[in-house]
């Protein structure tokens, strides 16, 4: 399976904070690619600089192209960590003005809205404005927009933060039949056992990458018992 | 508790500069609007000069009548060899009036039954009373000298806008400002909105590109300031008299482009006021000088000759002149294509700033 994703020694300063300082890896076709680390430990950051929103240094290619191309951009599907959608319009609105700027075509556009609210639990709000639902309500029609084309690379910053450990079971089913079906999907995340649920991890810290392995390998090779302990290991155990 | 209420206040603004900066650069740019475009009556006011009279005796009262014209600061006087090239320029919008002596003036002075006429663009009545008045004063000043009892007369003779009444003057300003004001606070608003909402980053982030983004504010602001522009037009028509004496259609078509500069202006905005705190200051900077500057309800006449030169840096000042000229002197689109083209030209200037500032990566 080709690479979906390749990344070499990226690097962002905001000011004389270094966010992001020298990462680089790979992330294959079909695989769920997962970046964990405490807060302020530049996820976002490299998301942000892998999708060419933000200008940093390095090199970043996705689905063979350049960031930011619209052609590229087409089949990417990306949820930002604030859950940018649109308050005052209904939920079925915000779907289709994503849907419509991403290109499904009409005669598809029913049933895509049909699948995804299905998916994400909302089909009894499809009709109520966004800014009236709860916080984790919103954040799934967030989710749900990144859905809606069928994207090939998913990059989700934080999906589940929010959402009820039921949900978050069926969100984890369907990434992996999304990642059966050939989709690639970046996330990231601050819990373990949702780290542990992805074929490979990232752990980054204070902007370097600390380790990239599967949660398996990660556990094995720190000489943990757990993915937490591997991951304390790896940013320094109690050191602040 | 109170003062822990203050406290935070105080401190959310220090640490929101351009706030701060803004809250303070708003009342200056207020008040010198004002204070500036108050400073003097009308001045300035292009007029024509025919003289074609063939004097009494080697003298012609003529002169003594442009001689005080001269002096007088509200007219800047424009000699033309005759009386059809004046009227030309009158058509042509360069100048306010054309004042006629004709060929028997001094004889008929002596005689008793003097005419000077004046051909008048009363379109705006600000301007053209101001003028009026100048003559009158000319007139009466050239009597008093020869000491003549009677006063010399004025005939008037309004080529455009005769019978306009001030609210069809004003009208076209209230549609200008009414467009441009919300076309250009809701798109500045609507961005701030994205930007911290984390919907502009999504939109970023999707095949969009920036001027299908800026195309389609564009549109539906057009339609929206089309619509403003109607009611306003069609109110004044219905519940006083407003005549449209030039093609509606022309009107719609500087409604347009005055709602796409305004977006795109706003768009430009959006970038330097980045909180929600800095877009409602801005409101100021935009609406005090569009409504004083721009001809609204004052004329630029009327204003200091350098305060024009701001007024012609505001896009609403083309506007409230076409518009004026559509439905007071019912021109046409070849008699308002500078003002247009200068629309077109504040499009160009906001839409590049705009597709910079949208552009910008961090
Ligand atoms: N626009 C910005 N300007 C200045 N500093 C920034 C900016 N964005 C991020 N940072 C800084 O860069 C560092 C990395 O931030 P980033 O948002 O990438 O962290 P993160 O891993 O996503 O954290 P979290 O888990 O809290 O979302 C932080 O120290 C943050 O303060
Ligand atoms: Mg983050």
């Amino acid at each position: 399976m080709g690479s979906s994703v390749t990344v070499r020694s990226l690097r962002k300063v905001f000011g004389n904070l270094v966010a992001v300082d020298g990462v680089s890896f790979d992330v294959a076709e079909g695989e769920i690619f997962a970046l964990l680390g405490p807060n302020g430990a530049g996820k976002t950051t490299t998301i942000r600089c892998l999708l060419g929103l933000l200008s940093c240094e390095g090199e970043a290619e996705i689905l063979g192209g350049r960031p930011g191309d619209p052609l590229i951009m087409e089949r990417v599907g990306y949820m930002p960590q604030a859950p940018a959608v649109y308050h005052n319009l209904t939920v079925r609105e915000n779907l289709e003005f994503f849907a419509e700027i991403y290109g499904v075509p009409r005669r598809r556009l029913d049933e895509r809205v049909r699948d995804v609210t299905a998916l994400l639990g909302l089909e009894e709000h499809l009709d109520r404005l966004v800014g009236k639902l709860s916080g984790g309500l919103v954040r799934r029609v967030s989710l749900a927009a990144a859905l809606i084309h069928e994207p090939r690379l998913l990059v989700l910053d934080e999906p589940t933060a929010g959402v009820d450990p039921r949900l978050r079971a069926r969100f984890w089913s369907h990434f992996y039949r999304l990642a059966e079906e050939g989709v690639t999907i970046i996330l990231s995340t601050h819990y373990m056992d949702e780290a542990a649920k992805a074929h490979r991890v990232a752990v980054i810290h204070r902007g370097r990458l600390a380790a990239v392995d599967s949660p398996r390998r990660l556990v094995e090779e720190t000489g943990s018992s757990s993915l937490e302990e591997a991951f304390l290991k790896l940013t320094g155990g109690a050191e602040p | 508790m109170i003062r822990a209420v203050l406290i935070r206040v105080l401190r959310e603004l220090k640490h929101d500069r351009r706030a701060l900066a803004l809250a303070f650069i708003a009342p200056l740019i207020v008040v010198l609007a004002f204070g500036e475009s108050f400073r003097g009556g009308v001045s300035d006011v292009p007029v024509a000069l025919v003289d074609m009279d063939r004097g009494v005796a080697g003298k012609k009262l003529s002169e003594l009548v442009v001689g005080r014209l001269k002096n007088d600061s509200t007219v800047r006087l424009l000699v033309v060899e005759n009386l059809e090239e004046g009227l030309d320029r009158l058509r042509g919008g360069e100048v306010w009036a054309v004042i006629y002596f004709p060929p028997g003036f001094t004889e008929s002075v002596l005689r008793g039954n003097a005419s000077l006429i004046l051909y008048l663009d009363a379109s705006n009545p600000a301007v053209s009373d101001a003028v009026v008045a100048s003559a009158r004063a000319a007139l009466a000043g050239a009597a008093a000298a020869r000491g003549f009892k009677q006063p010399l007369a004025l005939t008037v003779e309004p080529v455009y806008g005769a019978g306009a009444t001030y609210l069809e003057v004003f009208v076209s300003g209230v549609v200008s400002f009414a467009v441009f004001v919300l076309s250009t606070l809701l798109t500045l608003l609507s961005f701030v909105k994205e930007r911290v909402m984390g919907t502009l980053e999504r939109l970023k982030a999707s095949p969009l590109r920036v001027w299908e983004i800026m195309g389609g504010y564009s549109v539906a602001f057009s339609v929206l300031g089309s619509l403003q522009a109607a009611i306003i037009l069609g109110a004044a028509q219905v519940f006083y008299g407003l005549e449209i004496r030039g093609n509606p259609f022309d009107a719609l078509l500087v409604v347009i482009l005055l709602a796409i500069a305004g977006v795109n202006l706003g768009i430009a905005l959006s970038a330097l006021a980045r909180t929600e705190s800095q877009a409602v200051l801005t409101l100021p900077i935009v609406t005090i000088p569009t409504f004083l500057l721009s001809g609204v309800f004052w004329p630029l006449e009327a204003m200091p000759p350098y305060m024009r030169t701001v007024s012609r840096m505001l896009p609403a000042t083309y506007a409230v002149d076409a518009l004026r000229s559509v439905v007071l002197r019912g021109w046409g689109l070849g008699n308002i294509a500078a003002d247009l083209a200068a629309l077109a030209g504040f499009i160009a200037v906001f839409m590049t700033l705009g597709v910079i500032m949208l552009g910008r990566k961090e």
